[in-house]
This record gives C-alpha cells, structure tokens and sequence, in this order.
C-alpha cells in the first residue's frame, strides 16, 4: 500500500476522531462536573443537526447556522437541568441515568413527530464545498474545515475552563461543590452552566457532522455510545483525554476499515475493553 | 512468652512518595487490649486498614498465628478471624437490626447456599436475637439501621463483628461521635468483649484508651514512637511532647 | 429513605403468605389472558416480565446498574432462533441453550465489568452490550444483519412420543405462565436464602459485606450470570412468540427498557418486574393504538419516565409496599400504646 493512501487513510481517521472529540467532550464536562452519565447526548446531538440544517434552510449562512445550533442547543440544556436534572442530585446515578434516558427518548420521538422520520437536507456549504490539495492526495475542504473547528472548540473549550473565572468556579464545583458554595458561589447555577456548555457541544458536534453524516432522527443513537467508549478510553472527566482518544480511535477505526472492515465497528470496543484492563482509570484520568 | 496471635514485620505503606505507616513491627498476644494513639495523620487508621487486608502493604508482612497473610483480601482475614469495625459507621441501612446480623450469623461460607430460607433458620435467628441482646439493641432488632441512633448503629456493628466471632477485632474510632452516656455503655461492652478475644483499637479519647488497654502503641509520622504500659506511656516525657500535650492544650 | 418489612412481621405473617402468594400469582396468570383483549398482548408483558425479573436480581437486590442486559435477552433470542432453524425446535433443547448461552455470556462480561464500580460499570456493560449488537450486525450470514432472523419454525415441546407444537399465542401463553410462576416462586426462595441475603448486603453496604466475610466479587459475578441467564431465557420465549428476532432486540434501547420496567414496577421488589411489564405492555398497546401516536409511543413513555423519576421514584408496587409496611408500623406502635 502506498504511504499516499496510508497518509490519506490517517486524515480521513483524524476527521472522524474530531467529531467524537467534540462530542465527547461535552459528555466529560458533564460527567466531571455534574457526576451523570448523560444518555440523551446522542438526542442533543441529533437535535443540533437539525437545527443548523433548519437554520441553513432559512437564513442560507451556513455560519450562523453553526452559532445557533450551540446557542440554543446551550438553553435548551439549561432548561432540561433546571427542569428536571437538577431536581435529582443526591439521588445517586440511576435516576440521573433514567431522566436522560427518557429525555433521549422524548427528544428522538418528538423529532419524528414534529418533523417526520426523514431528517432535512444538509449540504455541505458552498464556500467549503470542493476538494483541497494535500499534497499526497486531493481531501475534501469541508473536511479540513470540521478539523479546524475541533481545534478551535477544544481551545475555546480549555480557556474558558482555565482562563474565566466562570471556569474556574465549574473546575472548583468539580473538586468539591459544597466546599465551592461555601465561598459563596451559587453553584446551582454554575452546574446549569456547565450542563448547558455540554449540551452545547453535542449540537455543535451534530451541526459540523450533519453535512457528513445526513441528518436523521436516530443518528445520535451510536455516536451516544461511541462518545462514552471515547471517554471512558481518554479518562472521565479529563478534556486532554477526551482529545487523545477521540482521535486514536478515529485512526485506529479508519485503518480497521481498510485492512478489516468487518471489524470497524467492533475495534471501538476491544480498545475499550483493553483500556479497561491495562489502565482502568483510562488515558488520562486520575484513580 | 507466648507466641504473637497477630503481628506485623516492618509493615510499610506509602501513598505516594508519603510513607503513612514506616515499617512498624508489633506483636499482639493473645487476649490482649492494644490500643494506637498518635497525633492526626500519624498512620493510625492506616495501620489497621493494613492488619484487616483493606488495602495492601507496600512492604513488609503480617503474621497471623504463624502464618504469613500479607495480601490476602478483606474477606478471606475476616472470615479467619481477623474483624475490622470502621471508622465511619457501616450499617447496612435499609436491612433490619436483625437481618444485619443475622447476615453476618449466617456465616459467608454459606453464601452459595441458594435455597434454604435464612428467615426461617431457628438456631440462626436465636443467635443474632442473643446478640442484639448482648449490645442493648434487642428492643430495636425490627428497626431498619438507618433508623437508629448514631451509638447505637455502632452497637449494632460491634455485634456484627462479634457475630464473626472473631480472635483479633480491630476498631477504628469505636466512640467517634458519640455522646458522653453512649461512650459509657461502649466501654462496658468492650471490657465485657475484651475478656474473650484480642483487640485492637484506634481512639483519640484518652480516657477510653487508659481504661480499656494493657498496653499501648504511639505511632508518629508512620513510625513506632513508644510502646508501653497505660503508664508507662503517661510517664513518657517524649510522648507527652508530640502527643499528650498537644490534644489536653 | 427506604422502609424494609420487618423481618418478625413477615415471619409473623408466614403460614398465611405461603399458600396467598403462589395463589394469587395463579389467579394473576389465569386472569391475564381473559382480562386483555388478546393473548399475544398477555405473553409480551410475561416475556417482559421474565426479562425484568432477571434485572431486578443485579439492579434491584444487589445494586448493580447495568445497561446491557439487551446483549443476553437477544442472544438468548438468536441462539433459541438460530438452533431452531438449523437444528431442533424442541423447545426442551432450546431454551436450556438460550439459558446456557446467557449465563456464559453473563460470566465473561461480568468477570470484565465487576472490576469496575458504579458509572464504569454501567458504561462497561452498555460497551458490551453495543459490541454484541454489531457484532451480529455485521454477521449477515449467521444472523440476518439488520433484516434480523427471519423463517423460524414453530416451537415445540417434544416429551417421548408426544408432541405439542406451540402455535398459538396462547399455547406459547400457557408455556410462558407456567414458566413464570415457577421463576417467581424461585426467586422468592433465593432472595431468603443465605445468598440472596448476601446479595442485599452487598447492595446496602458492599464494604461492610466484604468486612464480615463476604467475597463480594464472586457474588456479584454469581449475581450477574443468574441475571443474564434469565434474560437470556426470556430472549428464548419472545422466538417462539414472534416467531422472528430483530437485531434491535440486542441494541441499548432495548436495554433501557428493562431498566425503565424494573423502576417502574419497583426496584428491589419481587413483583415489580411483573407489575411493571403489565404497566409498560399495556400502555404501550393502548398508546399504539391511537391513529394520531402508533409508532410514536416511546415519545409519551418518555414523558411518563421524567414524571415518575421525578414524583415516584421507587415504582407502583414499591410504593404500594411502602404504604403498606408504613401502615402496618402505624398499626403495630398504636397496638403497644394501648397493649
């Protein structure tokens, strides 16, 4: 095989990683800060595609698209922890598990009902349309654009946490929340704001795949549990891990794909599972 | 001098580049009350974490009749004869006071056993009731654990230690929390247990420690400081100055 | 906070409860099929029940959240579907398999996912769960791929010379009830055995168990092959009533459903899982029918699940227990005022 095809086999797995680095870490910020495993990430995730393809249907910028699929995806998170996730901290992780597992449901079912099973068109934006020259290899543009905005998203995402003082109130909530209300944070609102960041990613993340992927009421069901393999693999909590992993196993998936595909779908899981053995705690995570 | 029922051999833990308990060797004889006093972070706790298997040495060993048990799980020491009460009270909150024990009656052994009704076992039931009896809670044995109070859900887990019937009981803070009068009852039930079985105990109240024990341990930063009688200990100028002095000021 | 039956109570109450209990549960699986408007309706919800029962015994009674358990109620679906096809459709050979199947997927998965706690666990075993699902997703061949397992022969029960041949729904209803009565009977023996005892100490307190002796990994290991071999077996008894397995029967939503069955019945009690499946089956069935919903029914189960997460958590029959036993308190501390 020619080091082209490898070269090319090796941006195409690091563009499939990116998607799950972003949704991911969206999932690890709620998970490190608000201690639940949010089942209706996937659902979130599907419902920011829809709404940049709707905003693109409207407005014809794919741009503003891409900021309003976040932004409202951010208060409709902030609505669902205040409406209903909030009301169960304390209640151990079933419960958390179980609301976002009927959120997710509520939130596919009335996709459907609202728009029917077929999702809306989403094509990729005609200024990203067209291949770009690597090189070794001619790469769609678009593509390289939704590696971009990992990259920036990821950066955007660190300095909030390292670099606000918003973020350093969602750092402190992590380490020790009552610890953090005692210095007189309101720390209800902070875990809305946290929830609503992740929640946010999900719909940036489905906005940016949307145009990949197609747009279709069930499309978050596997990203949902490829995410949490993506998670678990970089460490809980851990946004360094949730980078590395998303985009080794986006590799390592690509390559399984041209030498094995009958094991693509699978390999995600064996990574899992050795991960799990060899270093329980993940990547990048702490005992 | 007869032989040590439980002892360890420079029994080492280190959390990181911190050694919380430094190569202490101790040598328990039988039917003794040991008690392990020692400013806060001195290893205490840890130390009796080590002897019951809750966590792993990272060096040395623990002898226990003889026999080299370093490493062997939690369960396998308890059901030997080594028991741990904890520091922070481990009920089993949503089961009866009865049902507590009698999980313990019961015996792990016949954990596998995936039919007889335990509910029903006279002899099983008679003997949990003879222990609640004997720690005072046998007017609450139908109560949930969660429901009782805090003296009495530690009753409640000194008889589910007794329940092992245990050689060597190791107790972590057994009057941590309690009220003056619940202090007194403790003691009188660990005076009354003390005259069949070894002990070891973790306390900060001194007035418990004099009382209960034949002899004492005063562990600082992980190491063995001195050993000795009640008054021997008292006697010590060295302990007073890193101890004594500090929790009486 | 939770309130258990006082044990003097229940033993109070003993000769009574031990002839009402497998009474009432005849009576229940007599009614069933008469009350509902067809047979097919009464053996989906003891399928259900049955899958929930096996649940219940990791979830309920020893703590353990798992969110695969789709992968033993399907394989039990595909390994009694593909025998069928290929080898007997004896339904003595075949449901020991699915059961067989089921508990050693259960030991293999549970020796992975018990070396992790709580949300690892939960994630471990839903990995699990999705790597079973492509798995026979991609095993067109063997397992029909996304169109599922299709032609499978009618079940029956081959005793010697005789044959019955489970045609109907409600013959494979007959198989189901007596099956279901045998289960719940068992299981109300276990959860008072020496075992089933260490299983709710685990729950409580996992610590303390180990403290007192216990070997907790082997125990939840026990627990967890227990659980997959019963959700394999009532894998097994939707083949022979659907006669077809859909891939979907291995996929995490599926899983969810035990789950939301086992909560909305009531965790930790013996009759939730049946309570429950009656709940979710029926209204499933009644929402399905309405023209302007049909497909859409898991949208209003949805719903339903946010409101009772958020106003009863413990499930109808865990809340009826606990009226009961609060009432019963009431009863027993007015009786010593005035004894």
């Amino acid at each position: 095989m020619s080091a082209q095809a490898l070269l090319l086999q090796l941006v195409t797995g690091v563009v499939v990683g990116a998607i799950w680095v972003i949704v991911a870490i969206g999932l690890s910020l709620i998970f490190g800060i608000l201690r639940i495993v949010n089942f209706a990430h996937g659902a979130f995730y599907m419902l920011g595609a829809y709404l940049a393809a709707f905003a693109v249907g409207w407005t014809g910028h794919f741009w503003i698209a891409l900021l309003v699929a976040p932004l409202s995806m951010a208060a409709f998170g902030v609505l669902v922890e205040r409406g209903l996730i909030g009301r169960l901290y304390g209640r151990g992780l079933v419960y958390s598990v179980l609301a976002t597992y009927a959120v997710s449901l509520v939130v596919i079912e009335g996709v459907k009902i609202l728009w029917g099973t077929v999702g809306p068109q989403f094509r990729v934006p005609a200024e990203l349309a067209g291949m770009v020259n690597l090189g070794f290899s001619l790469f769609p543009k678009y593509r390289l654009f939704v590696l971009l905005a990992t990259a920036l998203t990821v950066l955007g995402v660190w300095w909030w946490l390292h670099r606000t003082p918003m973020g350093l109130f969602v750092r402190a909530a992590s380490q020790d929340p009552l610890m953090t209300q005692a210095l007189g944070v309101d720390i209800a609102r902070v875990l809305a704001g946290a929830f609503g960041a992740g929640v946010a990613l999900a719909g940036l993340g489905g906005a940016l795949a949307g145009p990949l992927r197609g747009v279709f009421p069930e499309m978050g069901l596997d990203i949902l549990v490829e995410s949490f393999v993506v998670v678990v693999i970089g460490g809980m909590g851990s946004l360094l891990g949730a980078v590395v992993a998303g985009l080794l196993v986006g590799v390592v998936q690509s390559f399984t794909f041209l030498w094995a595909p009958v094991f693509a779908n699978v390999v995600l899981f064996l990574l899992m599972i050795a991960t799990l053995l060899v270093r329980p705690q993940g990547l990048f995570g702490t005992e | 001098m007869t032989e040590p029922v439980l002892a360890t051999e420079r029994l080492t833990r280190r959390f990181g580049s911190l050694a919380a308990v430094d190569e202490v060797s101790l040598a328990l004889r039988p039917g003794e009350v040991r008690g392990i006093i020692g400013p806060n972070g001195a290893g205490k706790s840890t130390l009796l974490r080590l002897m019951a298997g809750e966590i792993r040495p990272s060096a040395g060993r623990i002898l226990y009749r003889g026999q080299d048990v370093t490493g062997r799980p939690m369960y396998e020491l308890a059901r030997r004869g080594i028991v741990k009460s904890f520091q922070i009270t481990q009920v089993f909150p949503n089961l009866s006071c009865l049902e507590n024990v009698r999980v313990v009656v019961q015996g792990p052994a016949r954990a596998w056993n995936f039919w007889q009704r335990v509910d029903l076992d006279r002899a099983t039931l008679e003997r949990a009731e003879a222990l609640l009896a004997r720690v005072g809670l046998y007017g609450k044995r139908n109560l949930p654990a969660y429901a009782l109070s805090h003296g009495e859900q530690r009753h409640l887990e000194i008889a589910m230690a007794l329940a092992m019937d245990p050689e060597v009981l190791l107790l972590d803070e057994p009057t941590a929390g309690m009220s003056a009068e619940e202090i007194e009852s403790t003691m009188k039930l660990l005076q009354d247990v003390a005259r069949e079985r070894t002990i070891v105990i973790v306390e900060h109240k001194m007035p418990v420690i004099m009382n209960l024990c034949q002899r004492i341990t005063v562990l600082h930063f992980g190491r063995i400081l001195a050993e000795g009688t009640p008054e021997e200990i008292q006697a010590s100028e060295e302990v007073q100055a890193v101890y004594l002095g500090r929790t009486r000021g | 906070m939770e309130l258990k039956v006082p044990s003097e109570l229940l033993t109070a109450r003993r000769p009574l409860q031990a002839v009402v209990f497998p009474a009432a549960l005849t009576a229940f699986l007599v009614l069933l099929p008469i009350v509902l408007p067809y047979e097919a309706l009464a053996a989906q919800i003891l399928v259900y029940a049955l899958f929930s029962l096996g649940y219940n015994l990791l979830f309920g009674y020893t703590g353990l959240l798992s969110f695969g358990h789709a992968a033993f109620f399907g394989l039990g679906s595909y390994t009694a579907g593909l025998l069928a096809r290929k080898v007997t459709a004896n339904v003595l050979w075949t449901l020991p398999a699915a059961i067989g199947a089921g508990a050693v997927a259960g030991a293999v998965v549970g020796f992975f996912c018990l070396r992790r706690r709580g949300d690892y666990f939960s994630l471990m075993t839903l990995a699990f769960g999705q790597l079973l699902y492509f798995i026979a997703h991609q095993w067109r061949e063997v397992t029909g791929g996304d169109d599922g397992l299709r032609g499978i022969p009618v079940a029956h029960l081959q005793v010697g010379p005789w044959t019955f041949a489970l045609e109907s729904s409600r013959d494979v209803y007959v198989l189901l009830a007596v099956l279901t009565f045998v289960a719940f009977l068992g299981f109300r023996r276990l959860l008072s055995s020496p075992f089933g005892t260490a299983l709710q100490a685990i729950r409580e307190n996992e610590l303390r168990a180990e403290a007192v002796g216990y070997d907790t990994f082997r125990l939840k290991l026990w627990a967890f092959v227990l659980s997959a071999a019963m959700s394999s077996a009532a894998g097994a008894l939707n083949v022979y009533l659907l006669k077809f397995v859909g891939l979907n029967s291995l996929h995490w939503i599926t899983s969810g459903y035990a789950v939301l069955i086992t909560i909305l019945g009531g965790a930790g009690t013996l009759l939730g899982p049946l309570v429950g499946a009656l709940a979710f089956v029926g209204l499933q069935d009644i929402l399905s029918a309405i023209p302007a919903i049909v497909d859409r029914w898991p949208f209003f189960v949805g719903l339903l699940f946010i409101v009772c997460v958020l106003v009863f958590p413990h499930g109808i029959w865990g809340t009826a227990e606990r009226l009961q036993t609060r009432l019963r308190w009431r009863v027993s501390a007015a009786g010593e005022m005035g004894g």
